[in-house]
């Protein structure tokens, strides 16, 4: 079993890594019914080029990030049915964004710190639910009754105040260089605050009293977490929006496919979700040229049916985890 | 370790009332009781799982309020038999997470026939198999104080026998404090027994004072028969 679970991640990790560069390759250069050589840009075409590098990067670090999220957050909550999206972490993010752009003043990264206020508080409330020992099901309901609340509201403001900015769907068509810029920069910045903590993977098999039993202060080591995960939340909805579950699908898939081997989770979940959202843009800019599609919409639909994969056969056959 | 005047409620109901207690840093200590009576509650207080009591606990003189987590992790390991394990981690992990010392744990392995299985995902073991390996996990923490809540409970015979003899071999260099139902076992491996009931000692001391037949029939209110096997060890049996 250790030799195929090694071999099998490997070649998962090769493949992740060569179909990244594919994929970054493509999304540059094709679309709009253009074709650019990024090895060779000549005259208008790098503009084009800088606005397909800024969207692909952004998309890149969307797809990890969210990712990344997903799977600290089942880790910590225990339950692998938890997605930023579907708990209400990117809604309350959007809510709170939307809502505090019209009272306080704009700035480069301010509507990233008003969507942390917002993830921030929904954390909170995760966390105070959680506390209540509700079954694992029980706190998902409770995370899409809070997602569907903060939608709606978003959806008020948004009819009040005729902002057209906002939309349920995130897509990538809008991303400036700057915003491209602050995203690399930031992106860098969480992701390597997060794999900081990479190494406490393997201990949240056990619950929190045995990992204090072992020496590890896992409240504090969770409470640094969140609150990384509740800037990231906010990174992505600042610059891009709103995205659904992707924070579910993609670190299932890799507890799949990686199993026993917990050090190549962190490394795998950013790597295909990264993939996944380059492809997502990349078939959304061009399936139904000159019609763009989200690239979350297009994220969805291939999300979906994986998903009610895993819920049907419930991961390990245990709904919990 | 010393615990003193602790008491605790929960939902407005006394599980632990007034309770003084001493534990030597060396033996077996077992506590034995009817369902109910507080004493998985118990051990949750000794190990810090349970804060909000009244009184306290002293390891060493320390305060285990005041005492850090880190230093903790060398004083106390619990094994609680309906702990989980969640997701898909090997047995290897599972046991070098435990092992703070580096220990060779191989020898346990081999003892129990399990060196096969450190590389598969400790969820796809057997429960009888998972229990003995979580114990394992403890033993291996080599802590001052070890907690078992029923460490028999889903044994079978041959395990049962097997995690005795580890438990035994370790007892002069640990001191264990062990709840189980399994009286006849309790009575054949442990130095000292606490007999308690509605969050009270009833009776502590030395095995033979406390495992009485009148002692026992009064704390669970059903019969017990007491016979000798054949090397004059007195073994209880509960008749129906």
């Amino acid at each position: 079993m250790s030799m195929e679970s090694k071999t099998r991640l490997n070649k998962f990790l090769i493949f992740n890594a060569v179909l990244l560069l594919i994929l970054l390759y493509l999304n540059i250069s094709f679309g709009d019914s253009s074709v650019i050589n990024p090895f060779n840009v000549k005259g208008t075409n790098a503009a084009v080029l800088q606005l397909r590098l800024s969207r692909t990067v952004v998309a890149m670090f969307t797809g990890a990030l969210i990712s990344i999220s997903g799977l600290y957050l089942q880790l910590i909550f225990r339950n692998n049915l938890v997605d930023p999206g579907l708990v209400g972490l990117t809604s309350s993010a959007n809510f709170f964004k939307n809502l505090l752009v019209i009272f306080l003043p704009i700035f480069l990264g301010s509507k990233i710190i008003y969507g942390a206020v917002g993830s921030l508080l929904l954390i909170g409330i995760l966390v105070w639910i959680k506390a209540k020992d509700v079954s694992p099901t029980k706190f998902v309901l409770f995370g899409v009754c809070l997602s569907v609340f903060f939608t709606c509201l978003n959806q008020i403001l948004n009819y009040i105040t005729h902002n057209q900015e906002s939309s349920i769907f995130a897509g990538f068509n809008l991303i400036s260089p700057n915003q491209a810029y602050l995203m690399i920069i930031l992106g860098c910045i969480l992701l390597t605050l997060l794999i900081l903590f990479d190494k406490y993977i393997p201990y949240y098999s056990f619950n929190d009293n045995k990992i204090i039993e072992l020496g590890i202060d896992i409240r504090k080591i969770n409470i640094y977490i969140l609150l990384i995960i509740s800037i990231v939340i906010s990174t992505v909805v600042g610059i891009v929006g709103e995205f659904l579950f992707l924070g579910i699908v993609i670190p299932n898939i890799v507890k799949q496919i990686d199993g026993i081997k917990t050090n190549r989770y962190f490394i795998d979940t950013i790597l295909l979700g990264s993939n996944l959202m380059i492809l997502s843009d990349f078939l959304g800019r061009n399936l139904f040229y000159p019609v763009e599609i989200p690239a979350a919409l297009i994220c969805n639909i291939i999300c979906a049916p994986i998903l009610f994969y895993f819920v049907i056969r419930g991961s390990n056959g245990s709904e919990e985890y | 370790m010393e615990a003193k005047n602790i008491s605790y409620s929960y939902d407005e109901k006394t599980v632990i009332d007034n309770l003084s207690i001493e534990l030597p840093n060396k033996g077996i200590t077992s506590i034995i009781g009817p369902n109910g009576s507080g004493k998985s509650t118990l051990l949750k207080i000794l190990t810090g799982q349970i804060k909000d009591y009244e009184g306290n606990v002293f390891y060493n003189d320390n305060n285990l309020r005041e005492i850090s987590i880190k230093n903790r992790s060398s004083i106390v390991a619990y094994f609680n038999q309906r702990e989980k394990i969640y997701g898909s981690i090997s047995v290897r992990s599972i046991l070098d997470l435990s092992n703070h010392h580096e220990l060779d744990y191989s020898e346990y392995l081999e003892y129990l026939n399990l060196t096969d299985k450190l590389d598969i995902p400790f969820n796809s073991l057997s429960g009888g198999q998972q229990q003995v390996l979580l114990i394992i996990a403890v033993l291996i923490e080599s802590t001052e104080y070890v907690y078992l809540d029923e460490p028999f409970n889903n044994l079978d015979p041959k395990y049962k026998k097997q995690v005795v003899k580890l438990i035994k071999d370790a007892k002069n260099k640990q001191s264990f404090f062990i709840v189980d139902h399994d009286l006849d076992t309790l009575a054949q491996l442990s130095d000292y027994v606490i007999l308690y009931n509605n969050g009270s000692i009833i009776k502590q001391g030395i095995t033979k004072d406390i495992i009485q037949k009148d002692s026992l029939e009064n704390t669970f209110e059903t019969e017990f028969n007491f016979n000798l096997d054949n090397e004059g060890n007195s073994r209880i049996f509960q008749t129906f």
